[in-house]
């Protein structure tokens, strides 16, 4: 056998293997099939206001007749939908029941605490109207709180916000009697539960 | 029977040869290299809302939504923050991101006024910002993001698809 049949042969024979061992590392058959991604992950309810830790009024040598308007605006950040509501867990001090209060909810295009500068009161008109010292008594917890939804809408969304106007008058007929008195520090509470 | 010289130096020849086939085989077989057959990154920017800022645009909206990513690829989006308080506020943003698949991959750079609020990568996002912005009762300020891989990342982004929400944290300046 010539030489040079020889180097053609062995070259073949080592290629052939080679192309054999080659094709049985790549070419296995298999076949799979998966259910990834399985997660559960629970919703959130949040709500936050832009007061910074301030209060709307804070009124000392009030007159009968005296009165203040301030505006908070209410977000809603959480996840899931979900119910609002308003109310105290303060106690009113005696000037409590000649303070007319009344809660508007409203749009306002640029928002700055405390200021009511462009407010718009929604066309539902006022939330609440009565007496500091009513309010106290008759909306004191989540079960009995006054219910708002942003708009018409029957739930509070994601990123949804309402701005509210809270005014606060000592009535003109307040009596001898609330001279010197006072409400006290009181809290409004927005509180959000999912529905 | 002997072997002569010129045998096995044909022989180790050959056998060269052929390993050579081998190899080129091998060689051919394996997927093309660069990063045009694989699958993209994508990440998407939405500024989260609280009650004392604002952001516009805000979530769901995203404020960046990069396409497809490759190394080497850039996504811009921009968007305003605006104090609804009464107070001054220091403002940090720090990102929330949907996964940790882009923590190490993707560069983040947040941008405002001309000063760069934090460079780096997504995971460091996530502790906030460096610098705070200042923001005065009702001032609103807009922030650039910049969100990109860098060149020389050869993998651990394909496929990955982020969303992040960038929160605002404040401090009452009084």
């Amino acid at each position: 056998m010539k030489t040079t049949t020889k180097v053609l042969l062995t070259a073949l024979c080592v290629g052939a293997l080679g192309s054999l061992a080659a094709m049985g590392v790549f070419g296995a058959f298999s076949s799979t099939t998966t259910n990834a991604g399985n997660t559960i992950t629970a919703g959130t309810v949040a709500i936050a206001d832009n007061d910074a830790g301030a209060a709307m009024y804070s009124i000392t040598n009030a007159k009968p007749g005296e009165s203040v308007s301030k505006c908070i605006k209410v977000t809603y950040t959480g996840s899931l939908d979900a119910d609002v509501r308003i109310y105290t867990t303060s106690t009113i001090g005696a000037l409590g029941q000649y303070v007319d209060l009344t809660i508007t909810p409203g749009s306002q295009a640029t928002p700055t605490f405390p200021s009511c500068t462009g407010f718009t009161p929604d066309s539902g008109g006022a939330l609440y109207t009565g007496t500091l010292a009513s309010f106290a008594t008759a909306k004191n917890s989540y079960a009995n709180g006054v219910v708002d939804y942003p708009g018409t809408g029957t739930k509070w969304a994601a990123n949804e916000s309402v701005v509210y106007q809270v005014t606060a008058t000592l009535q003109s007929s307040a009596p001898e009697a609330a001279q010197g008195a006072t409400t006290g520090a009181h809290t409004f509470t927005w509180e959000a539960r999912n529905q | 029977m002997g072997t002569s010289a010129t045998d096995r130096f044909t022989r180790a020849i050959g056998a060269a040869i052929g390993l050579g086939l081998v190899a080129a085989l091998i060689v051919a077989a394996r997927p093309a290299g660069g990063h045009g057959g694989v699958l993209p990154a994508s990440l998407r920017f939405t500024a989260a809302l609280d009650g004392a800022v604002a952001a516009e645009p805000a979530a769901p909206k995203p404020l960046l939504a990069s396409g497809p990513m490759r190394p080497g690829s850039h996504a811009r989006g921009d968007f305003t923050l605006r104090n609804q308080t009464g107070e001054t506020l220091a403002v940090r943003l720090r990102a929330k991101p949907s996964s940790t698949a882009l923590d190490g991959t993707a560069q983040v750079r947040l941008e405002s006024r001309g000063v760069v609020l934090s460079e780096g990568t997504l995971q460091a996002l996530r502790q906030g910002t460096a610098k705070p912005l200042r923001l005065a009762p009702g001032g609103a300020v807009l922030v650039h993001v910049v969100a990109w891989i860098p060149a020389e990342v050869e993998t651990g982004y394909e496929g990955r698809d982020v969303a992040v929400a960038l929160e605002p944290v404040e401090e009452t300046l009084r």
